[in-house]
């Protein structure tokens, strides 16, 4: 015993040398950077929001001038009505800058840059002007062949370019005085410039004088002009830790898209402009070095959202997290893929948290066990907070999703599967009539769709037929598979089955369920199809069929509609009853309905918010031109599209209200019966055989 | 008789009834200190057990009175629901396909496995060449963990696998063992292989408890191999019959590992084992059927060893 004891306390007395000088190393770095001039000690950098000018939605440049002001230009969300602010204490006010105006240049990039002595620049991909100066000249730089322009700024007499070559980022260093160019060509500012380029980084600063160049990439590069030496002003991990602050709750870690960023003199200060995909803003940052805040140790209530796969909810909880900072929430994804860990362990790892009363208090039941866990009582009933507002939605879809009782499962988006094509197409109400009006349009030259459209038919014909009831019905799944054979049979040309590739198989889009599929509309525009099965999934793709409608008498109609009107639910919601926060969670659901974590239209489903779809960018009175969409990027296979008119969106939104069935899309069953529909088309088993292998491995799943 | 005769015969009875009390004192004495003994042996063994028989009572007991317990009631409610849950898994043609597959597994694997490593022990317990390596050699399965085991059926038994490629080499067409008809022989085959060793070494502490003696007189009477085997060594053997029986239906559940690592969820039809409906139930949190089908078969077990015990060990 007296042994035992001397060894425990040798081993707790023995110095943690790997360990402790790992820690004390992370230590030092997080708090100087690898900065040759950092402060050494206890500063760290602090990341403080600054805000922004009012009416300012966008930020285009930033700059530290040389009397330390900060100068910023900002604009819309359009990226226009441009203005220039200062901010003299370290932007925390602004104000509008006495500012010069900056030369014109066709194509130039949005913004307007100043040098740090406040000259305005301005540059396009292959040539920058310099404006006069008191005592200096209009300067115009010209790039040479094939290098493109990817930021610059100027300080003193000093000019640096960073150009992409090759894909490749180079550094050019002018000086103004004497036009000389050099490149910088050290092998570790080649190697941070590389790394820059896969990390959506590239952009530069100046410090006053010039004589130091900041890059901005895997962490934030620092080159001694003078003594042409790089070395690191904030390190690749620090910089990671401090740009993504939530990391650790599963959110939307990133601040956002890193736009401009200025390094003030004495390295102390670096103001950083990030833009948001979600809310398609910019906002300010400001990374100041000093001691470490004294966060207060508040116990904050816990809010924890749990979805078996990525969700785009995830986008929704961390702006909620931003909305609400006295809550924690967090966003769990119960099988991300890389750990091995499978789905159904995922889904037992939950039920056993939620048998033991420690669940999360949001579901995102895509993929889960969603109507049993809705009969067992173990979801909220929503109907309460749901009704009282139901013109505000899509009820029907919310309604139909629930079978027309209570709301225990809240579908947060939906899309609808269609058939596209001429009038004898459209008014087909079920397989049978398809494949009569396939027949009678067999032989005409133009395929009745394409062969790559075959597995999202197939895909869509199944979830949307009644061949799934308590048990899968064998006589008509192997009708079903027939019936594919035969339209691949009239669309497929010869020999294109043994060359059909595996990722527009079926079996691949039931596993990326209910990932896109693919894009008829383009084949039937230009003639290459007679028909297609597609989705809507949001305006963007009606958009695509309206000048099918307009331009080719073609319509769309909802599929196989003999036995409902079809959708497909996605992002559905449930609220745990057994969660330890029911008010937060409500009050999420809630968040989510006002509509507020939604851009301007740009949504891959529709919301069932129907103010989203009105207040969209894609609505106009004129319903102009928004474009083209190509498959080819050829301006003869350009497919030109049209924003919606008000009446064409009243039209479509009463498409959308007869919507009433929700497809019977189970995973397990679809994978199982696209792998012998595949093994049908492309492997020539018979009909038969494979919906008897179907029935025998997906009945067994469904008696259970 | 004289004075001296008379005293000689009192003081031969004084130390006759001396000697008397003396073993008797003794014998008191010997008593009362093995009573004590016994009892403070008693209650050390019931220190040594506690600790164990806290955990089957923590870990077994309590968690199957709460299976009962939730077999009977609405499990996220608390409501009582009578017989309903056992209607509904009775009626589930998933626990009938499980609970007969579960069977069949019991039925088949069991007597061979019984039979086939008493027929091992027999000639290993008296001493055959190389026994003792033999006998190691059939513990080596349970040294194998299940995972590298079903990577070894995996390698087999695939479609791609060697037995199609030597069938192949002799023109006979493979099969996809592990989804046909196959499987349960496969499964049968892997349980009888892995738990074969543990069952011989029990057999042969079994008949190594007979005495030779008997055997012995036997032999001295006439008898041959087999009426010595038929006659003497089996009806020995029934305790031992019991326990390996029972342990060995206790194995048979463990081969679900196998089938559910080979094939997954949803095997063939042919190992779809109750446990492959249990995991699936909880999948979908069906709690209130796990507990009523863990229950019946919890019954139908208990029924089967209750008949062994009877039959064996005529308690």
């Amino acid at each position: 015993m007296v042994l035992l004891g001397i060894a425990v306390a040798m081993c707790s007395c023995t110095p943690r040398g790997g360990d402790g000088a790992q820690g004390k190393e992370i230590q030092e770095g997080k708090n100087s950077g690898d900065s040759d001039h950092a402060p050494s000690g206890e500063h760290v950098w602090n990341l403080t929001e600054l805000p922004k000018p009012e009416s300012a939605v966008r930020v285009t440049s930033l700059k530290y001038l040389s009397d330390g002001a900060v100068r910023i230009s900002t604009g819309d969300a359009h990226f226009e009505h441009a203005a220039v602010m200062d901010s003299r204490d370290g932007g925390r006010s602004w104000e509008a800058a006495d500012a010069a105006t900056s030369p014109e240049l066709e194509d130039e990039v949005i913004g307007k840059y100043y040098s740090a002595k406040g000259v305005p620049f301005a540059y396009s991909s292959m040539e920058l002007i310099l404006s006069a100066d008191s005592g200096t000249e209009e300067k115009t730089v010209r790039m040479e062949e094939g290098e493109t322009i990817f930021s610059a700024d100027v300080s003193a007499d000093t000019l640096a370019v960073l150009v992409l070559e090759e894909m490749q980022f180079h550094l050019k260093i002018y000086d103004l005085q004497t036009m000389e160019c050099r490149y910088l060509e050290d092998p570790e500012l080649s190697e941070f410039l590389a790394r820059a380029a896969d990390h959506a980084g590239g952009q530069i600063s100046l410090d006053s004088q010039g004589n130091f160049l900041y890059i901005e990439g895997t962490g934030i590069g620092r080159y001694d002009l003078t003594q042409d030496r790089f070395g690191y002003l904030i390190g690749e991990e620090l910089y990671d830790e401090l740009i993504n602050p939530n990391q650790e709750n599963g959110l939307i870690h990133d601040l956002g898209i890193r736009d401009h960023f200025a390094v003030k003199d004495g390295e102390d200060q670096v103001l950083l402009s990030v833009s948001s995909p979600v809310s398609e803003q910019s906002k300010l940052y400001l990374l100041e070095r000093g001691a470490p805040k004294e966060e207060k140790q508040v116990q904050k209530e816990k809010l924890r959202i749990y979805s078996l796969k990525e969700s785009a909810i995830r986008q929704a909880a961390t702006l909620f997290q931003e909305k609400y900072p006295e809550l924690e929430v967090t966003f769990e994804i119960g099988c991300t893929g890389g750990n091995g860990v499978t789905l159904q362990d995922a889904i037992r790892t939950l039920n056993t948290e939620l048998m033991a009363g420690e669940g999360p208090d949001i579901l995102i039941l895509d993929g889960l066990p969603a109507d049993s866990y809705a009969k067992k009582g173990m979801l909220e009933d929503l109907t309460d907070l749901v009704e009282p507002d139901k013109e505000n939605y899509f009820y029907n879809i919310i309604s139909a999703y629930n079978g027309g009782e209570r709301i225990y499962q809240m579908p947060l988006e939906f899309c609808v599967p269609v058939i596209l094509g001429d009038a004898d197409t459209v008014a087909v109400k079920n397989r049978r009539e398809l494949m009569e009006v396939l027949r009678k349009k067999a032989g005409t030259g133009i395929p009745f769709m394409v062969s790559k459209n075959i597995s999202e038919a197939a895909l869509e014909l199944f979830i949307t037929s009644d061949i799934v009831g308590e048990t899968i019905n064998e006589v008509k799944l192997a009708d079903y598979y027939r019936d594919l054979d035969t339209i691949a049979d009239l669309c497929f040309s010869d020999g294109e089955r043994d060359l059909f590739p595996v990722g527009d198989k079926m079996a691949y889009w039931a596993e990326q369920y209910p990932g896109v599929g693919f894009c008829p509309e383009l084949d039937l525009y230009f003639g290459e199809a007679q028909a297609g099965i597609t989705r809507i999934e949001a305006l963007w793709d009606y958009m695509k069929i309206l000048p099918l409608c307009r331009e080719k008498g073609l319509s769309y109609q909802y599929l196989n509609r003999e036995n409902g009107n079809y959708f497909i639910a996605v992002s559905v919601l449930g609220i745990s009853s057994g969660g330890k926060n029911p008010d937060a969670a409500k009050q999420f659901l809630r968040f989510y309905l006002s509509g507020e974590t939604y851009g301007d239209g740009a949504y891959p489903y529709f919301p069932v918010i129907r103010e989203l779809a009105a207040g969209s960018r894609y609505v106009s009175e004129e319903g102009e031109s928004v474009g083209g969409t190509s498959r080819k990027h050829t301006p003869d296979q350009t497919m030109d599209m049209y924003k919606l008119t008000p009446a064409e969106l009243k039209d479509f939104t009463a498409f959308l209200d007869g919507l009433d069935t929700p497809v019977k899309d189970d995973a397990v069953v679809m994978q199982k019966v696209m792998e012998q529909a595949e093994a049908c088309l492309f492997k020539g088993k018979d009909p038969e055989s494979a919906a008897a292998d179907a029935c025998r491995e997906v009945n067994l799943y469904l008696s259970e | 008789m004289s004075f001296c005769a008379v005293r000689k015969c009192v003081r031969k009875m004084i130390m006759k009834y001396e000697m008397e009390i003396k073993k008797m004192v003794s014998l008191y004495y010997f008593r009362l200190s093995a009573a004590r003994g016994g009892r403070s042996r008693d209650r050390w063994g019931l220190a040594f057990v506690l600790p164990s028989l806290a955990g089957v009572l923590a870990f077994y007991v309590l968690p199957y009175l709460d299976v009962i317990r939730r077999a009977f009631v609405r499990t996220m409610t608390g409501e009582f629901a009578g017989l309903s849950n056992f209607r509904q898994v009775l009626g589930n043609p998933a626990f009938c396909l499980a609970a007969a597959n579960t069977a069949r597994m019991m039925g088949v694997s069991v007597p061979i496995l019984v039979v086939c490593s008493l027929m091992l022990a027999v000639p290993l317990q008296k001493g055959i060449q190389g026994g003792t390596w033999y006998k190691s050699g059939l513990l080596i399965p349970m040294a194998i963990p299940a995972a590298s085991v079903v990577l070894l059926w995996q390698c087999i038994f695939a479609r791609q696998g060697f037995l199609n490629g030597l069938l192949h080499l002799f023109g006979i067409p493979g099969t996809d063992w592990m989804n046909t008809g196959y499987a349960f022989a496969i499964l049968v085959f892997s349980y009888v292989w892995k738990n074969l060793g543990y069952s011989v070494i029990l057999w042969i502490a079994a008949l190594e408890g007979i005495p030779a003696e008997i055997h012995e007189a036997a032999r001295i009477d006439g008898a041959g191999e087999w009426v010595i085997f038929f006659r003497i060594t089996v009806p020995n053997l029934f305790s031992a019959f019991f326990t390996i029986t029972v342990l060995s239906l206790i194995n048979s559940f463990k081969v679900f590992r196998e089938a559910y690592l080979v094939a997954g969820d949803y095997p063939d039809e042919s190992i779809y084992m109750l446990q492959h409906l249990f995991n699936n139930w909880y999948r979908n949190l069906d709690v209130d059927k796990m507990a009523a089908g863990a229950v019946l078969s919890g019954a139908v077990l208990l029924a089967l060893v209750s008949l062994f015990w009877k039959r064996w060990e005529g308690k």
